[in-house]
Parts: structure tokens; C-alpha cells; sequence
């Protein structure tokens, strides 16, 4: 089974300017991966070389065992693509866009079922022209779904979108993953990747920054939760006490009189057990985990 | 290449569904009407070598104007509203981008200078005139290959940049280089060539030749030939008596290049060209 997408050692130059330094990325079928990075990070370039629309300066990339340059109409059957920076046709109505989607891919069908799973159905028969920034973009999405595609391929997709319209295209991105599809997404919101990837990318500066779990990256970027706890007794002895633990980077109490430990993920116990012998009761108890955000800041600050 | 039917569909639908492209189509196809209905009030039993003679003038701008038009922003213009990111997206190839495109403008421009050329002739041989069957499909093919050539040569205009501004200017300094100038710089070849020692009093006939092989200068040639035979006086054309290079049937094979060259030279270019 070929990998959903192979990126070897990938660099596109433009002029002096090194806009995808030396990626390397591998994406098995299945997964649901984010690609996640500031505007100008290198993301559409990676994401416009896998369409062929740009040619890589050294390296290849293929879909499904199929080569994006040599052979990119056969890679370009494999995916259904929700690309970044499109024009509408001028003059076809939505259903005719769908329409040609459909005849590109050889596939019949009705469009009206695609329009009407984005949500657009009443604006079918109107010039695509006319339609807000939110409405051609589920219309584009609903022709990336066309022909039910091994690999999504979708550059911002909810860019222009409402809240609604973010949520209801991450339910499609997560039922077209449960038929079997691959996801490559990309987006500079961080709820968006956390949300549905499996794994991520950051892209910083043309470089692949990282590749891992969501929850690997967190373990990576220090993995420390922040525990609050609700107590009968704060006395500066037990404090002391649980801030002397193995692993526990600091512990004190917040302005709402709880106590805030510091600590690694699977120290959690651990302080507990050690407030439970001391006899302090614990009342409530909530954890704060570092945010994608933070890691993402961590990231690409180290490697600057 | 197997996407260009769906490209060529798309691109009539397009152009036929826009107000502008009705309209243009519209226009072009009216004038060669009313050249049929002209034409007989002026003249008795009107052939179609009055009607040629009748709009000849008008054909020599307007048709090449009408390819340019149609070919100009085919590629360009899509590609600067971002169309070509999405229709490239699918599984089509460049080459399905060039002659989809070619085939369906050619199309569109095939219909409208067939129905204009027929409804005129119609009008010419109802009531009175007489309308040789094989002067009207020399007159119709020749006209049409005039279209194509400068359809072929609009669209690999559009492959040479990513500007839409560019290839407005292009595109109407070629209309002007080719379709108004061109014909008319005879006497500056003719001194050119007296200063360099190779012509004396007319210009010999390779360089006639030379000047001839411009798109609208070739279509005088084959009508001249096959419509008008009797006109033998303008630029380009010799008459039977010239040599065999500047008669009719080279003509219409050099109308083929124009159309065919371009076509490629604008793939090629197109092919390795960054979106």
C-alpha cells in the first residue's frame, strides 16, 4: 500500500527567495493530517507542487504511488482539492460548476446532492459570481467531494466561512475520513487542526519545523499540565511539601485560593497521593494542558 | 489528453452564458448578414464575388479582431482570477488547457462565421442573385481559417504571461503590427530592399512572398484565387501568372501553419510555465 503522500526531500526556489526548504513528509492512507503555520510559511507552495501547479526546484512528490510531476493527471485523479486562491468560472451557476467537477472526474451523478450536503442547495441555479465568500467556498468543497476522492486535499478550507460553516465542514472532513478518504488540510487556526487532525505539520519559514501526534507535540514542547486544586487546608507546609516532588516544577496559590501545581502529565498522581497523606482533603480538581498555541509559539520560536 | 471535451464544453457554456460574449458572437454574425442584404440593392444578380468585393474591407478587421478576442484572455484571463487554479485542481493536463480551449473558442467562432456567411449568402441568391455552391465554401473556409489563425495566435499570446494587462497590449499592438500596418509597408520594403541592392522598381518575388504570409495578406490571396479571380491587382497576389509560392493552394497551407504553430508554440510554452 502506498503512502497516501510522499514528500522527498522537496525545495522550491524563487529567485533567491527559499520558499519550501528540503521537506520531508510522509502521510499514510487514512490519517487526517493538519498542516498548520503562519501566511507565507510555505504551505500553499507545498500544497500547489503536490497539484503540479508549480514545479519543485529539487525533490519529488507523489500521491498514491503516482508522481506529481511526471504523472500528475493520474495523482490529480486521486484527489479531490479545495485549493487556495481560485477564481470562479464566469458565466456557470453552481450546479454547472458541480457539473463540470463531475464531468472532469468522469463520474455521473447529481449535483444537487453535493450542493445540498454543503449547504447550498437554494443557490443552485444562480452565477456563481454572485455568491459570497463563504458560499463559493462550500461550493468548491462540494466539487472537491466529487467522485468520493482517496485523498482531500483542501488549502484553508475554512477560510470565509462562519463558525457554523467551520463546524459543519469539519463534520464533512470527519465523514469523509470514516469512508476512507485521507485529509490533508492546511490552516493557520490551531482549533481547526487540533479539532480533526491525527497528526500535524508546522511549517515555519519553509522548514518542517515538526511533525507529531497532537499529543506527542505537547509531550515534545515540555508536556507540563497545570493542576488546580480545590483544598480544606493551604497551609505553607504542604505546599512546600508537594512543590519538593519529583517533577514538580512549581506549586502556590492562585488569587482564587486554590492551589496551582506545575508539573509533568504523569505526575498528576503523585501530588495528589502526597496531599492525601499529608491529610489535606481534595475538593475539585481541573487540569490545564499547554495549548496548541503555546506549541506552536514554542516551535517556531526555537527554530528561528 | 483526454479532459479537453470537458474544457471546451465548459468554455462555451462560459462564453456563451456571459452578456459580452452574446453580444460580440451576435454582432460578427449580423454584419455578414447584412452584407447579403446590402449587397443586392446596389447591385443586379449579385454573386458571391460582389459580396466578397462588398465586404471584404469589413471582413479583414473584423474577423481577426474577432479571433484575437476570442483567444486573448483564454488562458490569461483565467489564469489571473485564479480559474486555472481550480479547473487544473482536476485531472486535466496542460495540453488539455491549450486545445480544449482552442477547440471550444474555434467552435464558437466556426458557428458564428458559418451561420453569418450562410444568412448572407442566403440573402444574396434570394431573389435575384446566383450563389455558386463552390465559391461559398471556398469563401466560408477561407474566412474561417483567417479566424483560426488569429485565434491560434491570440491564445499562444495569452500562454506568454501571467498579466492580463500584458496581454491586452500584446494582443492589440499585434492587431495593429499585423492587420493595419503590415499592408500597408510595401513601399518600405521596397526601399529597404533598393538600398541593400536587391530589388530594382518592384519588390522580387520571395520577398513578396515574405510580405505575403501575414494571416490577412494570405486570406486576399485565396479569395483572389478561389472567389474573386478577377481581382488580381491587390498586394500579395500575382495572378496565375506569378510563380507557383504565391498562388492560392500555398496560401491556404500557410493559413493551416498559422493556426497550427501557434497553438503548439503556446503549449509548449504553457507546459513549463509555474501557475
Amino acid at each position: 500500500m502506498p503512502p497516501a503522500i510522499q514528500i522527498h526531500d522537496v525545495t522550491k526556489r524563487f529567485g533567491s527567495f527559499t520558499a519550501v526548504d528540503r521537506v520531508d513528509l510522509q502521510i499514510e492512507q487514512g490519517e487526517v493530517f493538519g498542516f498548520l503555520g503562519h501566511n507565507g510559511a510555505g504551505k500553499s507552495t507545498v500544497i500547489n507542487m503536490l497539484l503540479d501547479h508549480i514545479r519543485p526546484t529539487a525533490g519529488d512528490l507523489a500521491v498514491f504511488g503516482a508522481d506529481c510531476q511526471t504523472d500528475s493527471v493520474e495523482a490529480r485523479k486521486h484527489m479531490g482539492v479545495l485549493p487556495d486562491g481560485y477564481g470562479v468560472y464566469s458565466g456557470l451557476t453552481g450546479r454547472q460548476h458541480v457539473q463540470f467537477a463531475m464531468e472532469s472526474k468522469g463520474v455521473d451523478g447529481e449535483p444537487l446532492n453535493l450542493l445540498d450536503r454543503v449547504g447550498i442547495t437554494e443557490a443552485a441555479d444562480r452565477a456563481a459570481e454572485g455568491y459570497s465568500k463563504g458560499m463559493t467556498q462550500r461550493m468548491v468543497f462540494a466539487m472537491a467531494l466529487v467522485g468520493e476522492p482517496d485523498l482531500l486535499i483542501l488549502d484553508e478550507p475554512t477560510s470565509g466561512l462562519d463558525p457554523a460553516g467551520a463546524r459543519s465542514m469539519r463534520e464533512i472532513i470527519l465523514e469523509e475520513n470514516e469512508r476512507g478518504a485521507t485529509v490533508f488540510f492546511s490552516s493557520h487556526i490551531l482549533e481547526q487542526i487540533e479539532a480533526v487532525a491525527d497528526r500535524v505539520g508546522i511549517m515555519h519559514q519553509g522548514q518542517l519545523a515538526a511533525v507529531d501526534t497532537i499529543g506527542g507535540l505537547r509531550d515534545m514542547a515540555g508536556g507540563e499540565t497545570r493542576l488546580l486544586i480545590a483544598t480544606d487546608n493551604l497551609e505553607d507546609p504542604h505546599i512546600d511539601a508537594v512543590e519538593a516532588l519529583d517533577e514538580v516544577d512549581k506549586a502556590g496559590i492562585t488569587d482564587e485560593g486554590r492551589l496551582a501545581v506545575t508539573c509533568a502529565k504523569d505526575t498528576k498522581m503523585d501530588v495528589l497521593l502526597a496531599l492525601d497523606e499529608r491529610g489535606v482533603e481534595v475538593l475539585d480538581l481541573t487540569t490545564e494542558e499547554a495549548s496548541l498555541e503555546d506549541l506552536f509559539v514554542e516551535y517556531t520560536r526555537r527554530s528561528e | 489528453m483526454t479532459g479537453w471535451p470537458t474544457v471546451a464544453r465548459k468554455d462555451i457554456r462560459g462564453l456563451i452564458g456571459s452578456r459580452t460574449g452574446k453580444a460580440g458572437i451576435a454582432f460578427v454574425a449580423l454584419v455578414f448578414v447584412s452584407g447579403g442584404y446590402i449587397v443586392p440593392t446596389t447591385t443586379s444578380d449579385p454573386t458571391m464575388t460582389d459580396y466578397d468585393g462588398f465586404i471584404r474591407g469589413i471582413a479583414l478587421f473584423l474577423v481577426p479582431l474577432f479571433g484575437l478576442l476570442l483567444g486573448y484572455r483564454a488562458v490569461v484571463g483565467e489564469r489571473a482570477a485564479g480559474r486555472l487554479t481550480l479547473t487544473l485542481s482536476f485531472p486535466h493536463s496542460r495540453a488539455d488547457i491549450v486545445f480544449g480551449k482552442m477547440i471550444g473558442r474555434g467552435l464558437v467562432l466556426f458557428v458564428t462565421i458559418t451561420v453569418g456567411i450562410l444568412g448572407g449568402a442566403a440573402l444574396i441568391e434570394y431573389p435575384f442573385g446566383r450563389v455558386a455552391l463552390d465559391r461559398l465554401v471556398s469563401y466560408l473556409g477561407a474566412t474561417l481559417l483567417l479566424g483560426f489563425a488569429f485565434l491560434a495566435v491570440g491564445i499562444a499570446l495569452s500562454t506568454l504571461t501571467a498579466s492580463l494587462r500584458r496581454a491586452t497590449v500584446f494582443t492589440f499592438g499585434l492587431f495593429f503590427l499585423f492587420v493595419v500596418a503590415w499592408p500597408q509597408l510595401t513601399g518600405f520594403f521596397l526601399q529597404g530592399l533598393e538600398y541593400l541592392n536587391l530589388a530594382s522598381d518592384e519588390l522580387p518575388n520571395w520577398a513578396v512572398f515574405v510580405h505575403g504570409a501575414e494571416p490577412s495578406m494570405l486570406y486576399k490571396r485565396v479569395l483572389d484565387t478561389y472567389v474573386s479571380p478577377n481581382k488580381l491587382t491587390s498586394g500579395a497576389a500575382l495572378g496565375s501568372a506569378g510563380p507557383w509560392y504565391l498562388q492560392g493552394g500555398p496560401a491556404v497551407w500557410l493559413l493551416g501553419c498559422w493556426i497550427l504553430l501557434p497553438t503548439i508554440g503556446g503549449y509548449l510554452q504553457f507546459r513549463r510555465t509555474d501557475l
